[in-house]
């Protein structure tokens, strides 16, 4: 670094030698880089135009895609984070809607927070106002902006999502929406991401679905820690508040908004931290004064052969979870006001 | 705002369109404000700290011209560096101290449990150590006399603050972009042409290189000891081209955004890894600002070379050992440092032998033996480099290590995806590339291309930025420092 004997020469420059002063010709410059931008423009129309085909011919479980593309309005429709994701795993959806012989939308996604949920449900009622929402409740979502606005601003959720009027409409009411307003414009996330569109499903469901989970006290405790890191309660009140406008949102749609809190192993539930516990009691609050039911299935399937890893369920799981007891539950409770109010 | 993301392309789109649209006597005004609003992105707090800097620099550089005597002008000289320290120690190195002091008081106290201080754990503003030493660089001049000092505060603000170097260099002389910030930024359409070559190319590097390494680089850096032999040997061979791409790609976006706002920066790398030997790699090729500032206000302080060999290893081990402090407050960034000083040493030390192997070996096969011999040494230091901690660095030393006579054989059962092909074609296209780069400059013979011929070329560096680039994916490494 300072061997004198090393030196480096004259303190050689990154840039050129000064042209022959301020005479060059400006005007042409300009007109070639004119030139330069209008030829990129149409290539990357043509790669855009490749890449919204692709998008539409290859889109399968992703919300923004599944909104987009709905043609009939859903009779329920499933939000949450990726506990709910099975939900909506390969022949774990057509399980489902066979069992609740009802039509049923998972839009769930992975580290999806109150905020992407409500903007997932506003974006669908833009399309199609369904008849239930069943909410999956993951109290660490309460906790951290990285699961809410973040979340939203993350580019790579909107690397499927087609040109859609009701996205574009979600995307304006919702603040937290707005730094991919540009990207999502241009279709850059969707240019960028075109040459990684043959299977539109998650890695989960890809590699690990078919997993059963080998219980390890290390890796329990470092995903109670990952989800729970220490502080954040200042923003469950925040939160809470956005969930209660979704259900505000859906009574005053007439739609039935359900609570559902999915199974969990005993060692993960017997692990949630006092955030948890904070959490449940301030919706808990909220919950009761609309009036929401709160479907409570965190005791259900406590062996770990249901589950791929710490906490999400695997196929044996899903579709134990969906043909024999989420499916018949759905299935008993029809429109708002049948039952469960 | 990461430099690597769109929303900070569009920010600089803008800026550059209105700086030019202004007189030239205001233009300072707009980099200003941007520069500051820039910095203000990545936490409004960290302003103080850059105003502290910058006010310290243009009182000390007043002071240090105000005709005082030589006792009083050293002592003004102590104060202002001292106090653009006293920043850095304060948010880089007081936890580090503190670790440090622990053990020692133990016994000095003579009590049985480990003795627990409490940390600072304040948050390591971004940038911190270009700008204070900028700062520092700044005010030595003018008391040397190199520099007058600045009267104008906001030309001062900006030479510290101008957003395309801020977050990672290159470390700018104030002798060299002092007059230019008076200038005003002048448009010039072959430089402002050169530096959108140089912010694709910086780009490329970036978020088409650098980034998709970053995968394969944290598996092998991960619980090293749990991961197979060739997943570690791929994560420290693909480190080295991460923290190249990543570091140089950086400075090549800062190069181009300044000469396309008519200033122009020193060159900050020159294709380190075709480096003949250790001191080569560090005096001209990696991160070259830094080792300028170094030499002049270290090493050169020190007696450089002219106190004898032994002085001159003893300066050399001093230099690197600061220099890997300056990366970072860990023991880690120590034994980086101090690894490379003495690389130099043993260079030093083996240039007579080195000599007569040269004068035997043919010589394109000693240039290529010493290349890939030094690129192997930097290897092994990155390794520190990287690592969070000794236990890290030593385990993926050990699991390499221990591994290595059944090393051919396991690289069979490597899994080696699409993205590993992927990134094994991109760094062989980035050798080639710097190979004819060290053969025949760019700038020498790409001007001269018709648009026919060069303008494909742009299109397709910009067709892999847009495809393959993983955007606002990763902040730049030399961030944290």
């Amino acid at each position: 670094m300072a061997s004198d004997s090393a030196r480096p020469g004259p303190l050689s420059a990154a840039l050129p030698a000064d042209p022959a002063g301020t005479e060059a010709p400006i005007r042409a410059f300009w007109r070639r880089a004119v030139l330069f931008v209008a030829i990129g423009l149409l290539i990357y129309g043509a790669f855009l135009a490749i890449a919204e085909y692709r998008v539409r011919q290859t889109g399968e479980r992703n919300p923004l895609f599944r909104i987009a593309t709905v043609t009939a309005p859903p009779d329920v429709v499933i939000l949450g984070a990726s506990h709910a994701m099975p939900l909506g795993f390969e022949e774990i959806g057509p399980a489902l809607e066979a069992a609740a012989g009802r039509p049923v939308m998972t839009l769930a996604i992975e580290g999806g927070g109150v905020v992407p949920n409500a903007f997932l449900f506003s974006a669908l009622l833009r399309k199609a106002a369904p008849r239930e929402v069943i909410y999956v409740l993951d109290s660490f979502v309460f906790l951290s902006p990285q699961w809410n606005e973040e979340r939203l601003a993350d580019s790579g959720l909107f690397a499927r999502a087609p040109y859609d009027a009701a996205i574009f409409g979600a995307i304006m009411a919702e603040p937290a929406a707005w730094p991919v307003l540009a990207g999502y414009l241009t279709g850059f996330d969707k240019v960028n991401g075109m040459l990684h569109l043959d299977i539109d499903r998650s890695e989960a469901e890809l590699t690990r679905f078919d997993r059963v989970y080998r219980a390890n006290d290390q890796i329990d405790s470092q995903r109670i820690a990952y989800l729970f890191p220490a502080g954040g309660d200042d923003l469950v009140a925040t939160y809470v508040a956005g969930i209660e406008r979704m259900i505000v949102d859906a009574q005053a749609s007439g739609i039935r908004f359900r609570i559902l809190l999915m199974p969990a192993p005993p060692r993960y539930s017997e692990r949630l931290p006092a955030s948890h516990t904070r959490v449940m009691s301030a919706l808990t609050e909220m919950l009761e004064r609309h009036r929401i039911e709160v479907i409570d299935h965190s005791g259900l399937l406590q062996d770990d052969e249901n589950y791929y890893d710490t906490d999400h369920l695997n196929r044996q799981g899903a579709l134990s979870y969906a043909t024999d007891m989420l499916g018949p539950l759905l299935a008993d409770t029809g429109p708002p006001g049948s039952s469960g109010d | 705002m990461l430099p690597n993301s769109l929303i900070f392309l569009a920010f600089f789109g803008a800026v550059t369109l209105v700086h030019y649209a202004l007189p030239r006597r205001y233009r300072w005004w707009l980099l200003l404000i941007a520069s500051i609003y820039f910095y203000s992105t990545f936490d409004p707090r960290y302003l103080l700290l850059l105003g502290w800097s910058t006010g310290i620099a243009w009182l000390g550089g007043l002071a240090l011209e105000g005709g005082h005597a030589g006792g009083a002008r050293r002592l003004w000289l102590q104060l202002s560096v001292a106090a653009q320290l006293a920043v850095l120690i304060l948010f880089k190195y007081v936890d580090f101290l503190i670790g440090i002091a622990e053990p020692v008081l133990q016994p000095l106290l003579s009590v049985q449990e480990a003795v627990a201080l409490p940390r600072l754990e304040w948050l390591l503003p971004a940038g911190l150590s270009f700008y204070v030493f900028s700062c520092i660089s700044y005010l030595v001049d003018v008391w040397r006399g190199d520099v007058p000092a600045e009267r104008h505060f906001g030309h001062l603000a900006l030479h510290v603050s101008f957003f395309p170097k801020l977050i990672a260099g290159p470390i700018e002389r104030a002798p060299d972009l002092l007059p230019q910030i008076r200038a005003g930024g002048v448009f010039v359409p072959e430089q402002v042409v050169f530096g959108l070559q140089l912010l694709l190319w910086g780009l490329i590097k970036k978020v088409v290189i650098a980034d998709g390494l970053v995968g394969f680089v944290d598996a092998g850096f991960s619980s090293p000891a749990f991961q197979s032999p060739v997943t570690v040997l791929i994560a420290v061979y693909f480190y080295a081209f991460q923290i190249y791409c990543d570091f140089s790609g950086y400075s090549d976006m800062a190069i181009g955004m300044a000469a396309i706002l008519g200033f122009r920066f020193r060159a900050n790398f020159r294709r380190p890894y075709l480096s003949r030997n250790i001191s080569e790699f560090w005096s001209a090729r990696w991160h070259i600002s830094l080792s300028r500032w170094f030499r002049d206000y270290l090493y050169i302080p020190l007696g450089g070379s002219r106190a004898g060999r032994l002085r001159l290893y003893l300066n050399l081990m001093i230099v690197f050992a600061v220099s890997g402090l300056w990366h970072g407050a860990a023991l880690t960034f120590l034994i980086w440092g101090a690894a490379n000083g003495l690389g130099q040493v043993v260079w030093h030390m083996c240039r007579p032998l080195l000599a007569r192997i040269a004068g035997i070996l043919p010589g394109w096969l000693f240039a290529w033996l010493s290349v890939l011999l030094t690129f192997h040494f930097v290897l092994l230091t990155w390794v520190f480099f990287r690592a969070g901690d000794m236990q890290t660095a030593l385990a993926v030393l050990g699991r390499i290590w221990g591994a290595m006579p059944a090393l051919p054989g396991l690289l069979g059962s490597y899994s080696y995806t699409g993205g590993f092909w992927l990134s094994v074609a991109l760094i062989a296209g980035l050798i080639l590339v710097e190979w004819l780069e060290e053969r025949r400059p760019v700038q020498g013979w790409l001007p001269a291309l018709g648009p026919m011929l060069r303008w494909p070329v742009y299109y397709a560096g910009l067709g892999l930025v847009i495809l393959l680039g993983h955007w606002g994916a990763a902040e730049f490494v030399y961030m944290q420092f």
